[in-house]
């Protein structure tokens, strides 16, 4: 009798939690409690602040760099901030042509979340709320994708792409983006989690299942539909080899190429450091403002990969 | 309802004839029909690509594409004997031909490995303890788990750079302390393939481990916090209760994150390339990169291969983990 069993352990856990919270509070005063209290929180509180610390470090030391000359860190010391930012950030905007590798990043990392979104959520919608054959076998063809490693599509992907002609297009760097296992994942993962008699109920009312996805799931999922869509932003906005080989204009290259370009020539000493540093925190700008916006959304969607 | 219907049907043309017909599908049909977008992109830019790849594979196909002769497994045995190394960049081998440290680390199959293995293991442990203090309340940790999910947004390629001026031997300032301790060398730190690997794992790890934290805390918040007074009661040390409730109620949590993540960290290939170079670092993908303008049936059989290890790889974490895991 699985239910009694669960019963009994439900109540002796309550006895036991009862028994647990008596014990702790009859054991020391409460100016005792507040002052432990305290340290717990100032210990979490120092460990915390380290490792955020660590891990912002390499961030904070680009964007002080940013605003140096020559940009040579070769002692701590020299680790403060310089009187160069504004002239630095008008050059690599302006003289450097960054806006413009910028806004075809933008352009292209929109296009991608848009594309992939509609993709994702009938694909989604429909292992979710629909019964039909080889159902299973379809979720995990969509998930087997998700373990091609870029490099094995890159061959074919490549041939095919410049068979087309469309090599050099804004075609290329969008495109092969749009199909992503991990969006249907996720969005499966949380639809999941949305009553099925709802389908049910809508079923018997005669509500279709694009309407049905259009005015029931996309309001009852806006968090995890931010969410979902500031990761493929950032994964978008942070490709790097494909648009690398694939675009060969300088007018259409994104930022990530361009931010590389801006790396060589400082290689070889044709432009400081320095503004290989504002390059880098511009193109960080972006991504870092779409995960301080949506935080809230982003982190719920995080955890959502889990259930 | 039956004002819809009724404006519905006076609309005329194409859109409402697609939609009447669309209305009079079976759900199988219209399940499908939904699905099409999603199948024909999977098909062209994952399955075609995937199959075409195992059938290049099968081909030597020399430098200026002019001549293919159809050879087998003819470029697996040779990969696996040694004699694609001549195509590869820098004398680095696919195998490692000794079991010397410097004969490991020129091997693409070997570097990728250890840097998988490594960087995952070292990600998981300090994504465990970040997760643990995470889990605790207090005040302002909503902004800090915001704040250690910054490296996440990091592209890769400024990633590299960071990493490449903090290392480098002529201004990096991190490499003279670090080279005292003996763990790098003190010049030319990013050719040398010893440091440089553990350069590479280092920026991994610093970019990977804030998300492992917040995939296993996730597991952590669905814990059951009665579990903890009860083990109080019990006389449970801290240690105790990790041991006895936390760790093995996290384990497939743990089990999911450390399968992600391993995917990922076997085809390593931008922050190779940005901090150091494939030819100080090999990794299979690096070899696939490296081949594929001038020895297109190498570069696919390597592309064959990985995609193999890491089906591998999948298939012993969902054994280990079982089928729940995903």
């Amino acid at each position: 009798m699985p239910t009694t069993e669960d019963n009994m352990l439900g109540s002796l856990l309550t006895a036991l939690t009862a028994a647990a919270e008596r014990s702790r509070s009859a054991g020391r005063t409460t100016s005792e409690r507040i002052r432990r209290f305290e340290t717990e929180q100032l210990t979490l509180h120092v460990l915390a602040a380290t490792v955020v610390f660590l891990i912002v470090l390499p961030v904070l030391i680009a964007a002080l760099v940013s605003t140096k000359r020559a940009g040579i860190v070769t002692s701590i010391g020299d680790l403060v901030p310089g009187g160069h930012a504004l002239s630095n950030y008008r050059r690599a905007l302006i003289g450097l042509e960054f806006w413009r590798f910028m806004l075809n990043s933008f352009v292209m990392s929109v296009a991608v979340v848009v594309g992939k979104l509609i993709v994702s959520l009938l694909a989604a919608l429909v292992i979710v709320y629909y019964r039909f054959p080889y159902k299973n076998a379809v979720f995990l063809f969509i998930l087997f994708t998700l373990l091609l490693p870029v490099p094995v599509r890159f061959v074919p992907l490549y041939r095919l792409t410049t068979e087309l002609g469309m090599g050099n297009t804004f075609f290329a760097i969008t495109v092969p983006y749009l199909a992503s296992a991990t969006t249907v994942f996720i969005l499966r993962q949380h639809f999941l989690s949305i009553p099925a008699s709802l389908v049910e109920t809508a079923k018997v009312d005669g509500v279709g299942p694009l309407r049905f996805l259009w005015s029931v799931l996309i309001p009852m999922s806006r968090a995890v539909l931010v969410g979902v869509s500031v990761i493929m932003f950032v994964y978008t906005w942070n490709q790097y080899l494909w648009p690398l080989v694939i675009i060969n204009a300088e007018s259409l290259q994104v930022a990530q190429v361009g931010l590389n370009l801006l790396r060589g020539q400082a290689s070889t000493g044709e432009v400081a450091w320095s503004m290989v540093m504002t390059g880098s925190i511009l193109t960080l700008l972006p991504p870092l403002a779409l995960l301080v916006l949506f935080r809230r959304q982003l982190l719920e969607t995080f955890t959502i990969q889990q259930k | 309802m039956s004002t819809e219907t009724g404006r519905e049907s006076r609309r005329s043309g194409a859109l409402v004839s697609v939609m009447r017909w669309m209305e009079n599908l079976s759900d199988t049909q219209y399940a499908y029909l939904l699905l099409i977008p999603v199948f024909v992109l999977l098909g062209v830019v994952a399955l075609y690509p995937l199959l075409r790849t195992f059938e290049l594979s099968l081909f030597a196909i020399s430098a200026d594409f002019s001549s293919t002769n159809f050879v087998g497994a003819g470029n697996y045995v040779e990969l696996f004997t040694g004699g694609k190394n001549r195509y590869l960049p820098g004398g680095t081998t696919f195998l490692p031909e000794g079991f010397g440290l410097g004969a490991l680390l020129n091997s693409a199959l070997v570097v990728t490995i250890i840097f998988a293995v490594t960087s995952v293991l070292f990600e998981t442990l300090i994504g465990l303890g970040q997760a643990l203090i995470l889990d605790q309340d207090f005040y302002g940790r909503r902004w800090i788990r915001a704040a250690i999910i910054i490296p996440w947004a990091v592209p890769v390629v400024i990633q590299g750079i960071i990493f490449f001026l903090m290392f480098n031997s002529n201004v990096g300032f991190l490499t003279p302390p670090l080279a005292d301790l003996g763990l790098l060398a003190p010049t030319n730190t990013l050719n040398d393939t010893a440091s440089a690997t553990f350069i590479i794992i280092v920026a991994d790890i610093w970019k990977t481990s804030a998300f492992m934290a917040l995939l296993i805390l996730a597991g952590l918040q669905s814990i059951d916090r009665g579990l903890y007074d009860v083990a109080k009661v019990a006389g449970a040390t801290k240690w105790q209760q990790f041991k006895l409730i936390t760790f093995p109620l996290i384990l497939p949590t743990i089990g999911v994150a450390v399968l992600f993540r391993s995917v990922q960290a076997m085809r390593v290939y931008g922050i190779i390339d940005t901090v150091s170079s494939c030819t100080v670092v090999p990794s299979l993908s690096c070899m696939v990169v490296a081949t594929f303008t001038t020895r297109e049936g190498t570069s696919a059989a390597i592309a064959f291969v990985t995609a193999a290890i890491i089906g591998i790889v999948v298939m012993g974490l969902i054994a280990w983990q079982g089928e729940d895991a995903i």
